[in-house]
């Protein structure tokens, strides 16, 4: 018997120690909460007014990716590079950019500094606030929640880019999401959604997504304002649905260690909209 | 629908007053908060049921009293349950479904099957919640392609529930206190990574009625092991079964 207490005792330390990437205090409390982080994303885009990218043309694409895990980034390379390309607007990474540590975001930090062409959009998943990480996101990257706008002569598209690292929205980013959609669902062309967590799931999951009210809020507004997109990440997973007048997609991860990786590209017209996946293998 | 419902609820009812079985009500007030809620909520459920033969047959609705998210209507169901005992121990069968309009656009209508069982100290349940939204016929108005296009629906056929507690005195004890998790709470349904911790404390006032009160813990992101705060809430109701 006290073979086995020892055992269990043993079990947690030396998957601790094993595990580099995972920040066990992390299941219990988080440094910053979701509301904290959208109110400190709200004082710095106070100073930092919404971004808009001019388009000549009433056709474009904006890229989105997620889950690079930073680390190594021979894929994200790539996908930074297609987001060079003149037909890109923009480029979004929804999330887990990093793994959480300081050297993950020297890296991304001096990756991105070599992008300047590219009008790249972040928000952190789970994994960049990992050991604290908000204190190094923040300071680099700025706000979690915010939107940007692609206009074009055909008219203006909105990009709403939600925070969900810690597992859910939080009351106060959802009353803001709410005053996003009524001010510009009347305006915009089209709507997009981008956040870490997935809103569906495919079958049994060890990921966790939205809790379910938080999901029906989210789907409520969709609906009632018509968002065309919504694109998660984090369940490495591609998983495409429609309900209604919204796409929601999960994309593949886009992380070097990882088979089946992709970005995603959608394509804004004034007469339609449509998306593909560019495989990254 | 409605009407339909009222139907449903007055036959059980009717029936219950003259057959032989025995009817029960349980009556609960549940008030907390969440993210979604953060000024709070105030919900009120009753749920009828009627058990003969081993089988009791249910139905049950919770009414949003305070900050409904669409309609005071918040969610109904109507249930079955059949007792079955293998080598002198009782399983209980449950299958209900529920439908929840939490939006003038989207329903969310679950399909669940549960199996539980008690020993002594220990409660469990394992089941599965088939989750579906289906655009409503507002929403079908809107966008009448959507039903040939096939985007009226989104289904989540496998979504793993669970019920686990730990309780001081045994099962058949007049009074009794535990502490569980679950990721269900009877009338709303999560995801499998997000459980809820949960106390419970009932009461058996009488051979009849029992009372009972819990106190609930929602957190978020547990499985992506960057967790928070996300709502709690209190739940007390009263059980009253009839005489056989």
């Amino acid at each position: 018997m006290e073979k086995w207490k020892i055992i269990i005792l043993l079990l947690p330390v030396s998957l601790a120690s094993c595990f580099h990437d995972l920040d066990e205090t992390g299941a219990f409390h988080s440094k910053y909460n979701a509301n904290e982080r959208f109110e400190m994303s709200q004082e710095w885009s106070s100073t930092h007014p919404f971004q808009i990218i001019l388009i000549p043309d009433s056709d474009y694409s904006v890229l989105f990716c997620s889950d690079t895990h930073i680390g190594t980034y021979e894929e994200f390379n790539l996908v930074l590079n297609a987001a060079k390309s003149p037909s890109a607007a923009a480029l979004v990474v929804a999330g887990d950019i990093t793994r959480g540590h300081p050297e993950s975001y020297d890296t991304l930090e001096t990756l991105m500094n070599t992008a300047d062409s590219v009008n790249w959009f972040f928000t952190p998943g789970n994994h960049d606030l990992y050991f604290g990480g908000w204190d190094e996101y923040f300071p680099r990257f700025g706000a979690s929640s915010y939107y940007f706008v692609v206009s074009t002569p055909a008219g203006n598209d909105v990009f709403i880019i939600l925070d969900s690292g810690s597992g859910t929205l939080g009351s106060l980013q959802l009353d803001w999401l709410t005053e996003v959609l009524e001010s510009f669902h009347s305006s915009a062309r089209h709507i997009t959604i981008a956040t870490h967590l997935n809103v569906f799931k495919d079958g049994f999951g060890t990921t966790s997504g939205l809790p379910i009210e938080e999901v029906n809020v989210l789907l409520d507004l969709c609906a009632r304002y018509e968002v065309d997109y919504v694109i998660g990440g984090h369940d490495h997973d591609r998983n495409e649905s429609e309900l209604g007048p919204t796409n929601y997609i999960i994309m593949d991860q886009c992380h070097d260690d990882e088979d089946g990786s992709s970005y995603l590209e959608i394509n804004y017209g004034s007469e339609s909209i449509n998306h593909d996946f560019h495989s990254l293998e | 629908m409605n009407v339909l419902k009222t139907i449903c609820l007055t036959l059980l009812l009717f029936i219950a007053s003259y057959a032989s079985g025995q009817l029960e009500i349980e009556s609960a007030l549940t008030s907390g908060q969440n993210q979604t809620k953060p000024e709070g909520f105030l919900n009120l459920a009753l749920c009828p049921s009627y058990e003969i033969n081993n089988w009791t047959l249910g139905a049950g609705t919770e009414l949003a009293l305070l900050n409904p998210q669409n309609t005071i209507l918040d969610v109904w169901t109507i249930n079955a349950e059949r007792k079955m005992i293998v080598k002198e121990h009782e399983y209980k069968l449950y299958g209900g479904f529920f439908c929840r309009p939490f939006s003038e656009y989207i329903r969310e209508l679950n399909l669940v099957v549960e199996f539980s069982t008690e020993n002594n100290h220990l409660r469990a349940m394992i089941g599965n919640n088939s989750r579906i939204w289906r655009l409503s016929g507002k929403a079908l108005e809107q966008w009448p392609e959507a039903d040939s296009a096939g985007t009226a629906i989104k289904k989540e056929w496998r979504n793993f529930l669970y019920c686990f507690s730990y309780h001081l005195k045994k099962t058949d004890h007049p009074w009794n206190i535990g502490i569980g998790f679950s990721n269900t709470n009877g009338f709303f349904f999560n995801q499998e990574t997000m459980p809820m911790l949960f106390g419970r404390y009932e009461n058996n006032i009488s051979k009849s009625m029992q009372l009972y009160a819990e106190c609930w813990l929602q957190q978020s992101g547990g499985a992506n092991l960057q967790a928070q705060y996300y709502g709690f809430f209190v739940k007390g109701g009263l059980v009253w079964k009839s005489g056989k």
